[in-house]
């Protein structure tokens, strides 16, 4: 069967992804707010692994 | 089952058909349609188009399902994230769902304008000959990659437009030119994944066609070649655009070197990591334009402009690399051969 199948996140991927969140919380506090919205499901998309 | 259950289902049927990866890629076009059209920060319209778009969706991707059931059971056997081979829907309810849906998305539109009632009616049309005999230009070779990106691109894109003013300037056509041409490059790549399969059941893609070489050539060639109109399109000249500019180059540079690692060598999960970095970085640059649109709008001060695009071009190159060393979080078994063999004599 062709199913999915999760890896364990890295150390390193999650302290970006904490970065990530960190500069969208930033982004929102500057005004940003639907850029800040887009950049935590930009990031969200980046761990599904979306080929599009 | 009780009523409750059954609901629950349906929904969940719904949200799975949507494909929230594609609905948020398709989110991205049309929130960068509005920032475009100076109004970045207007939640209501947002709201509008982005329900207009997720029930297009649902038309488009039910479509697709149904027309390519018998070759995503080959692909994508037991994907939970195609509900009709994984048996989460029946083919009744999903053209229920999908009629509903273009009903929906015709109604949606008329709340955001005509002309975006046009455009969802216009894009619901192409959408299903995309998929549906007797047309079906999917199984048309190098008309797929040019149609398909059609849709996702301009259709959201366009709805944030029109929803703010009547008709496009020829700056936001040109920077509409720009995402279509890179994101051609882009769905190139996704028959790398479905490439047993298309071939089986002669779906004749570009992959199938010319092979891997040449794909990930022409891929590169409407990465460089969208990007150039992307920032052609991009008049004013001040400090900030310059630093959004040079964060799309970096992420298209990146983007093209991976490509050619993609036909360097031959190995499903390795193309299937470098693909995903590929996407990551096509989307980063939609992103980066909307920050750059929004700020402008804002009137932020180019030190913070500058600060946010550059922590995003890290962020974006951070990702895209490790994705590209170590693959996507979720990933795909492969077919068992015997499986695939089934699959082929039924075929036959």
């Amino acid at each position: 069967m062709k199913a999915s199948r999760s890896r364990p996140t890295s150390g390193y991927e999650r302290a970006w992804t904490v970065f990530g969140i960190v500069v969208a919380v930033l982004m929102a506090l500057a005004g940003l707010s639907v850029a800040a919205v887009a950049v935590v499901f930009w990031i969200g998309m980046s761990h599904y692994g979306s080929n599009k | 089952m009780t009523a409750v259950d059954g609901v629950v289902r349906q929904l969940r049927g719904i949200v799975v058909t949507v494909r929230p990866p594609v609905f948020v890629l398709l989110a991205f076009y049309a929130e960068l349609g509005l920032a475009q059209a100076g109004k970045p920060n207007a939640y209501v319209l947002l709201a509008k188009i982005l329900a207009a778009t997720a029930a297009f969706l649902v038309f488009s991707v039910a479509c697709n399902d149904l027309a390519d059931e018998a070759i995503d059971r080959v692909n994508l056997s037991g994907d939970p994230r195609r509900p009709l081979v994984s048996g989460a829907v029946s083919r009744a309810r999903l053209l229920a769902t999908g009629w509903v849906a273009a009903g929906a998305a015709l109604l949606i539109s008329v709340l955001i304008g005509w002309p975006a009632l046009v455009i969802t009616a216009v894009g619901l049309a192409v959408s299903g000959a995309y998929s549906v005999r007797p047309v079906r230009i999917a199984q048309r070779g190098v008309l797929a990659p040019l149609l398909l990106p059609a849709c996702y691109v301009a259709v959201p894109y366009l709805l944030g437009i029109t929803a703010v003013r009547r008709a496009p300037t020829g700056t936001d056509l040109a920077l509409l030119g720009g995402l279509y041409v890179g994101f051609i490059g882009r769905i190139l790549l996704k028959d790398f994944r479905d490439v047993r399969g298309d071939a089986m059941f002669g779906k004749r893609t570009f992959l199938v066609r010319h092979g891997r070489r040449w794909t990930c050539v022409f891929s590169a060639c409407c990465w460089a070649a969208g990007t150039s109109v992307i920032l052609a399109a991009m008049p004013d000249g001040s400090r900030a655009e310059h630093v959004a500019r040079y964060t799309i180059g970096a992420c298209a540079v990146f983007a093209v070197l991976f490509i050619a690692g993609l036909a360097a060598h031959e190995n499903p999960r390795r193309d299937e990591a470098l693909i995903s970095a590929v996407a990551i970085l096509g989307r980063a640059m939609i992103l980066i334009l909307i920050i750059h649109l929004s700020a402008v709008d804002l009137g932020l001060t180019p030190f913070i402009e500058f600060a946010f695009l550059n922590l995003l071009g890290a962020l974006a190159l951070s990702q895209a690399t490790s994705v590209a060393r170590h693959g996507p979080r979720l990933r795909l078994l492969p077919v068992p051969i015997e499986q695939v063999d089934e699959q082929h004599s039924l075929a036959s």
